[in-house]
């Protein structure tokens, strides 16, 4: 009896256990933020046409052109204001030394929403180390080194590699490149340390009120807006009894589903726990082959997506925002569940892996020159890269992190492979998306419906 | 709610068959298998890797997947099990968990932690029941965990069952009358790891599976369905598992749909367990200590 009893307690306590969240303390501090970044300086500048200049100058003047250069082949951005006294450095040359910067990267390579470590070791230095040409990308004078470490899906881990790549090995700015809580976590650390932070655009949920942050890419609040047009302009489906929403219960999605909600009223919406599984939420979307809804936005783990789609045999069209619904790896699996996500769209900072040749030939050149085999992980990190070069280029010769938020806030930058971006208004600077296309042809993969556009 | 009771029906079919697992080790050694899921994440790899990777047929998947299982529980009872024999249970139950983790790391490393899909067993379309898709391989996984259940409830009383069982009360005396436990401890971890094959490899078809999916899943409600069953009764845990799979889907549709619970799933199994224990002690077939 006493050993039942014990074991019933055991049993207890550990379905109890998952119920209370997995991510402590991440989100409280967060939520009552919000508020919008001032920019450290600058702001005032007006983009330039020429993206040609390459930006060798020290100093931001106000009126620099792009970062393009030798290195980025496609020109930058324009120029934006800067201050009068260019940018103001506050002497934190962490990770810098005459030859080289130090960038610290985090991404999920195990839990929930792992993406695969290969793409990660192989992308990871790519396009420092093959960007220029079939050469290494040289800012002024220094190479780029990277570090990288695996923040499993969870955001204490997030916090703690990335306080292990700021202080311990060195890195100058950090870069998330996936999982909204890892994102949030590190650039909570980041900001409170001063180190420059770069991710993909994720929740806007206690970001912005974060100086050292800025998104690559739309934040999910401002992507919503834009999928309700995508869903009744191009999908055609403008009554709100055909449409649902299934986004997973954390705070950091709150605004994503008030966007959604806001822009395209009468939506039902279910937010699944984290720990529910996939195949339950199917319920809610069919009856037994018959749909209850036309169009589904998804916005979960992949592995809850998966699931769902593969249980839900009514086979309705999903469609989403985001960066980890968008790989390859998700649409091959989808694929091989009975093709269960065929059609799916998602929202994507890049145009589709498949494509990349189109939109920047240099990727493709640096993959034979690396000798790899590349994938859409690498393509995205690929993107990601070339949005900090052209940062640290206006960042100037003589870099720290001051002088590298200063040279950044307020300015555009444009790549060709992430979305053009403008900080004007604070660290949200991104306005464009891609339409990704999931294909089941060929092993399942994407494809670009469009790209770079800011609306439907 | 229908459709929410009969994916809860479907679901539990697979709780109940690894607690039919957990209840055999537990009746015949007293043991708390925390490594019993794994037993299911390495017949699915194997099985995936045979079909998928190799192109093998699907019936050599199957043989392989469950030989993988059944090695696999042969090794942990003589690497970890028989030698600890004689320790403490906690000490037994720490090992166990550390082979669960051991092994998931070893898949990890081997097929990378990438979401995988295996071929069903039975390809179509879904049937309606109570407005949920349940697929033919769902419909094959509850009729295999009726039999198992009722095959292993009889094993017990079989010569064989009853020398596990006698072995587990005393083994001096059990050995006295000629029966090895050694032998016994082998009988019982390879047949808890074939039960854990069987059904790693039904469920996999069904859902997306990763490695750890049996253990980070499927283990801590297939326990909850063991201790909801009695602990040592097989018919329990197959009752048990149904009931912790429903009880899930219902709270999450009641729950956590109408009421915006958090936790819903998590909450009503804990109320049902509670409930259970605090009527009927010894759980729904267990019998009294």
């Amino acid at each position: 009896m006493r050993l039942r009893t014990t074991l019933a307690l055991l049993a207890g306590a550990l379905l109890v256990l998952p119920a209370c969240g997995q991510f402590d303390g991440v989100h409280d501090d967060f939520l009552a933020q919000g508020g919008e970044n001032p920019g450290l300086g600058g702001g005032d500048g007006t983009s330039a046409d020429d993206a040609s200049s390459g930006a060798d100058g020290t100093d931001a003047s106000g009126d620099g052109g792009g970062s393009g250069g030798d290195n980025t082949g496609d020109g930058g951005g324009g120029g934006g204001g800067g201050n009068d006294n260019g940018n103001a450095g506050n002497g934190d040359t962490t990770g810098v030394t005459a030859d080289t910067i130090t960038i610290g990267i985090h991404a999920p390579l195990t839990g929930a929403a792992p993406l695969k470590q290969a793409s990660f070791e192989t992308g990871k230095d790519l396009y420092w180390q093959y960007g220029n040409g079939g050469k290494p990308v040289v800012i002024h004078g220094r190479t780029v080194e990277t570090v990288f470490a695996d923040d499993q899906y969870r955001p204490s881990t997030a916090r703690q590699v990335c306080q292990t790549m700021a202080e311990e090995q060195q890195a100058f700015a950090l870069i998330g490149a996936g999982g909204t809580d890892q994102i949030q976590a590190c650039a909570q650390y980041a900001a409170s340390e001063d180190v420059p932070y770069l991710s993909t655009g994720v929740t806007e949920t206690g970001m912005g009120s974060l100086d050292t942050y800025f998104a690559a890419s739309m934040t999910y609040k401002q992507q919503t807006p834009m999928l309700t047009d995508y869903i009744k302009n191009e999908l055609g489906v403008t009554d709100a009894s055909k449409v649902a929403a299934v986004v997973t219960n954390t705070p950091n999605f709150d605004d994503a589903v008030e966007g959604f909600t806001g822009a395209f009223d009468g939506v039902d919406v279910f937010r699944p726990d984290k720990n529910e599984r996939g195949s339950s939420a199917a319920g809610n979307l069919c009856t037994g082959t018959a749909k209850n809804y036309d169009v589904v936005f998804v916005l979960t783990s992949p592995t809850f997506y998966l699931e769902m789609a593969a249980a839900s045999g009514c086979r309705p069209q999903f469609v989403g925002v985001g960066v980890s619904m968008g790989l390859d790896q998700v649409a091959s699996t989808g694929c091989s569940a009975a093709g269960s996500t065929e059609g799916a769209r998602f929202f994507n900072p890049t145009p589709a892996f498949a494509d990349a040749g189109e939109y920047d030939p240099d990727f493709l050149a640096a993959v034979d020159a690396a000798g790899i085999e590349a994938d859409d992980v690498t393509w995205m990190m690929w993107g990601q890269s070339k949005v900090l070069h052209q940062m640290l280029e206006k960042a100037g010769e003589a870099l720290d992190r001051g002088a590298f938020m200063d040279a950044v806030a307020g300015q555009k930058f444009s790549t060709g492979v992430f979305p053009d971006l403008n900080y004007a208004g604070g660290p949200f600077g991104a306005t464009q998306v891609s339409v990704l296309r999931n294909v089941c042809d060929g092993g399942g993969h994407y494809e670009t419906d469009h790209a770079f556009v800011n609306g439907f | 709610m229908g459709a929410f009771l009969a994916l809860g029906l479907f679901q539990g079919a697979v709780y109940g068959l690894l607690a039919v697992g957990i209840v055999l080790v537990y009746k015949a050694k007293r043991v708390f298998n925390f490594a019993q899921g794994e037993f299911g994440g390495v017949a699915a790899f194997t099985a995936y890797a045979i079909v998928v990777g190799t192109g093998l047929p699907y019936w050599a998947g199957v043989l392989g997947g469950l030989a993988a299982a059944v090695a696999t529980g042969l090794i942990v009872e003589r690497a970890i099990v028989r030698p600890l024999e004689s320790s403490s249970r906690t000490i037994m139950l720490v090992a166990l968990v550390g082979v669960a983790l051991f092994t998931i790391a070893i898949i990890v490393l081997v097929g990378q932690p990438i979401p995988r899909v295996m071929p069903p067993l039975v390809d179509g379309g879904g049937v309606n029941i109570l407005g949920a898709g349940i697929l033919p391989q769902q419909l094959i996984l509850m009729a295999v965990l009726a039999v198992l259940a009722a095959a292993m409830a009889w094993f017990f009383k079989t010569d064989l069952g009853l020398a596990v069982l006698a072995s587990s009360q005393d083994t001096r005396a059990a050995q006295v009358v000629g029966i090895s436990p050694i032998a016994v401890s082998r009988l019982v971890w390879g047949m808890a790891a074939l039960l854990g094959g069987i059904a790693g490899l039904l469920y996999a078809p069904v859902g997306i599976f990763t490695p750890g999916f049996m253990t980070l899943t499927m283990l801590v409600p297939a326990f909850a369905a063991a201790v909801l069953g009695g602990m040592t009764s097989l018919p329990g845990a197959f009752i048990g598992g149904l009931a912790i799979g429903v009880v899930q889907n219902l709270g999450i549709y009641y729950l956590g749909q109408q009421l915006k619970v958090p936790g819903a799933a998590e909450l009503g199994v804990f109320a049902l367990l509670m409930l259970v224990l605090l009527i009927r002690p010894q759980g729904l077939l267990g019998g009294a200590n």
